[in-house]
Formats: structure tokens, C-alpha cells, sequence
């Protein structure tokens, strides 16, 4: 490249810029692989843990309904649903007696924007419908319908996605300047030796060719070739 | 119209009748397969006493719950029959007069119909503080001391309780069951 756009050569990027950027970009790379791999296997695992929280919600709920089940109090029965609805993240939740009559059922209201993607993520993440039945002296007395609604799910992914920009805006202010106060001169000195060589071959067998241009770069290998004498 | 006068020509007469004829008695039977308001009230409170009666524990045990039927009743003739609910503990009814000696050593539940209100009162001081679960079929005797009153209308059997009377007989109620009967009996 030298060799065919010699003018270029006072722009070209040097050795540590080069460095600079590759090892910016490699840690951006690793870092927002790894941060998304994390946001999905802990959205995973927290859908599996909403799973279960939903039927849990739905064994606790079925014991006070029993006795309202029993006696067929269809009020009795809104009412306990209501209760548990206002603190639960329930989208919709209904009481069927044993002969599959609804007694009574619950929808949480919801028609904006966030609401319908809770209920995307809820039906994507969430287990459909948990069925439990409502049992009383060993038999079913009726069932209770519950599906989930994804807030927590939804809440945990937006955190999650604007932590991980967050923190790739920090990465590429901090990063650089990190780097930049860091690694100056250790790998240049390291690479030293092969570019030596390099350019000693160079001036050797190319030089001929591109005769009276004012290359300048023998000047600064000369001085840096002496550093790591300087230093042990 | 002219669908049914080519059928009418077309089919013989006899042939028509004979299939309507064969249809009525599936139609009558249509007819009679949805009970009337009596029975479904009386199926409703088997339900509702069935069920208050499991839920319910006296503070000696016994194989067979024994269920004494007494004063005239509009609803009570299904307590006869075995109930799903009574796989626990068999519920064994009976009749008996209102001035029974019976009444405090056969009895563990007392089903009271429509009776006089002097009469009542008697037979709610002779029954005060025994062991006996008493459900009545009119609402206002709970303020009496019944220890359940049932409020019946054609959607649904609904119960008060009297926790006061409950309390004193020493009868353990399920918890649930008398949250639900702190409502105020039948709902619409």
C-alpha cells in the first residue's frame, strides 16, 4: 500500500491508533454479545420463574375459592378474585363450576401500546392458560383459568436493552480514553523486532525503487528500537 | 309453503302422521327433563345443607352424621337422597316431631321448617349450647338462634350465619364458610 500511494502515508492511521480501534471494537463486540446472551437466558429463566409464580398464584387462589365454589357464591367468588387481581400480575383469570359454568372471571383492562406488548410477551414467554382445579374432599368442584401478564417480563427486557446501550456509550467513552492512557507503547516495542526486520529487508531490496522519497519512518524505528534497551 | 304442500303431495298422509306420532313422546320427554322451580329449590338446598354439613366438625366424632328433619318443609325432600358431598361423613335424615325427646341425644344437625314462632323459640331454648348444627328454612330465625338460615329463591340458595350461636354450641365451622355467610343471605 506504501509502495502505491506514497502521499497517503503522512494520513495513514499509526500502529496504536490501529490497535486502539480493533481493540475497542472486539470489546464492544464481546461485550454486547455477552450482555444479550444474558439478557435472553435471564429472560428464560425468569419466564420459567413467572411459570411458576403464576401457578402458585393459582394453588393459593384456589383454596379460599373452594368454599365459595361449593356454595356456588358467585359473588363471594368475584370478590377473592378481585382481591388477588389488584396486587397479582393476572391478565385474565375465571371460576368454572364442575359442569363448566363460568361463576365468575376477571380481565384486567388494558389497550395501550405497552399493554399489548406485555400481552405479546406474556403469550411468547408465559404459559397459555394455567388450568387448576378446584377440588373438596377429593373431588373437582370446579377449575380455575388463569393466564399471566408479562410486566415484569417486559420491564426486566426494556431495563435490560437500555442497561446494555447505557453502558456501550459508556464503554466507548471510557474504553477509549482508558486505552489511550494504558497501552501506549508496550505493543509497538513488542512488534518492534518484526518490523525491524521488515524495513531493514525493505531498505535492503526496495529501496532502489522508490528512491529520494522522503520516507521518514527509519528515523522513528531507530529511536524506538532503543527503548527496550533503555529500559532493562 | 310450497315446500310443505309438494311434501304433503308427494309422501302418503299415514306415513306423516305415524312419524309425528313417533315424535311426540321424545318431545314430552324434552319437556319433562327440565325440573320445575320446587325441585330445583330443593336440589339447591340438598346442595347448600350437604355442604354445610362437611364443613362443619363436632366435637365428638361420629361414623354417620344424623339429620333430623323437623316441622313441615318445602324444600327438604331431596336430603334423602345420597349427596356427592357427603362422601366424608354418610348423613343419615329423619323425621321428627318438634317436641321429640329425640331431639338431643339422635340428633347431631336439625333441618327446622316453617313452624310458629312460640314454637320455634322453644325449641331454639331447648337446643341452646348442645352440639346440634341448626339450619332453618325461614331467614329470620337466625337472629333466634339458628346456627344457619337459609335464603331460597329460584337462582340460588344462599345461608346467614348467626356466629353467636355458632360459638356457643361448640361446633367448629370452616373459616370460609362463615365469611360466606357474613354476606347478607340470597343474592340476585
Amino acid at each position: 500500500m506504501n509502495r502505491r500511494k506514497p502521499q497517503a502515508a503522512q494520513q495513514r492511521p499509526s500502529l496504536r491508533r490501529l490497535l486502539d480501534h480493533a481493540h475497542l471494537r472486539v470489546a464492544l463486540l464481546a461485550m454486547g454479545l455477552t450482555s444479550l446472551s444474558l439478557t435472553l437466558v435471564s429472560l428464560l429463566a425468569l419466564s420459567t420463574y413467572a411459570g411458576h409464580n403464576l401457578q402458585l398464584i393459582a394453588r393459593s387462589l384456589a383454596y379460599p375459592l373452594e368454599a365459595a365454589v361449593v356454595f356456588n357464591e358467585r359473588v363471594a367468588v368475584h370478590d377473592a378474585l378481585e382481591q388477588i387481581c389488584k396486587t397479582e400480575e393476572i391478565a385474565q383469570v375465571a371460576v368454572f363450576d364442575k359442569d363448566g359454568e363460568l361463576l365468575a372471571s376477571l380481565d384486567t383492562p388494558g389497550n395501550t401500546v405497552l399493554n399489548s406488548a406485555e400481552q405479546s410477551i406474556a403469550r411468547l414467554l408465559l404459559p397459555d392458560v394455567v388450568i387448576q382445579p378446584i377440588t373438596y374432599q377429593g373431588q373437582q368442584i370446579g377449575a380455575l383459568h388463569l393466564s399471566g401478564q408479562g410486566t415484569t417480563l417486559l420491564r426486566f427486557l426494556i431495563g435490560g436493552l437500555l442497561g446494555l446501550l447505557a453502558s456501550l456509550g459508556l464503554k466507548c467513552a471510557g474504553c477509549h480514553l482508558w486505552l489511550q492512557a494504558h497501552t501506549t507503547g508496550d505493543y509497538p516495542a513488542a512488534a518492534q523486532p518484526v518490523t525491524g526486520g521488515a524495513q531493514h529487508f525493505r531498505r535492503a531490496h526496495v529501496q532502489p525503487a522508490c528512491a529520494g522519497h522522503p520516507y521518514r519512518r527509519p528515523q522513528r524505528t531507530g529511536r524506538r528500537l532503543q527503548r527496550p534497551a533503555r529500559s532493562t | 309453503m310450497y315446500l310443505t304442500r309438494i311434501l304433503f303431495m308427494r309422501t302418503p298422509r299415514h306415513l306423516l302422521c305415524s312419524v309425528l306420532l313417533a315424535l311426540l313422546p321424545a318431545l314430552a320427554r324434552a319437556e319433562a327433563s327440565t325440573p320445575d322451580s320446587a325441585t330445583l329449590r330443593a336440589n339447591q338446598v340438598a346442595h347448600v345443607v350437604h355442604g354445610i354439613l362437611s364443613y362443619a366438625r363436632w366435637p365428638q366424632q361420629h361414623d354417620t352424621l344424623r339429620l333430623c328433619v323437623i316441622a313441615p318443609t318445602e324444600y327438604a325432600d331431596l336430603l334423602w337422597q345420597n349427596h356427592e358431598l357427603e362422601s366424608r361423613q354418610p348423613v343419615q335424615a329423619k323425621r321428627l316431631l318438634v317436641d321429640s325427646p329425640l331431639l338431643e341425644t339422635d340428633c347431631e344437625a336439625v333441618y327446622l321448617g316453617v313452624i310458629e314462632d312460640s314454637q320455634r323459640i322453644a325449641l331454639f331454648n331447648r337446643l341452646v349450647g348442645k352440639p346440634i348444627l341448626t339450619i332453618s328454612e325461614s331467614s329470620k330465625a337466625c337472629s333466634e338462634g339458628s346456627l344457619f338460615c337459609l335464603g331460597i329463591s329460584d337462582k340460588h340458595v344462599g345461608f346467614k350465619v348467626n356466629l353467636d350461636a355458632v360459638a356457643r354450641s361448640g361446633i367448629r365451622i370452616h373459616p370460609n364458610v362463615l365469611q360466606l355467610g357474613r354476606r347478607a343471605g340470597p343474592q340476585p
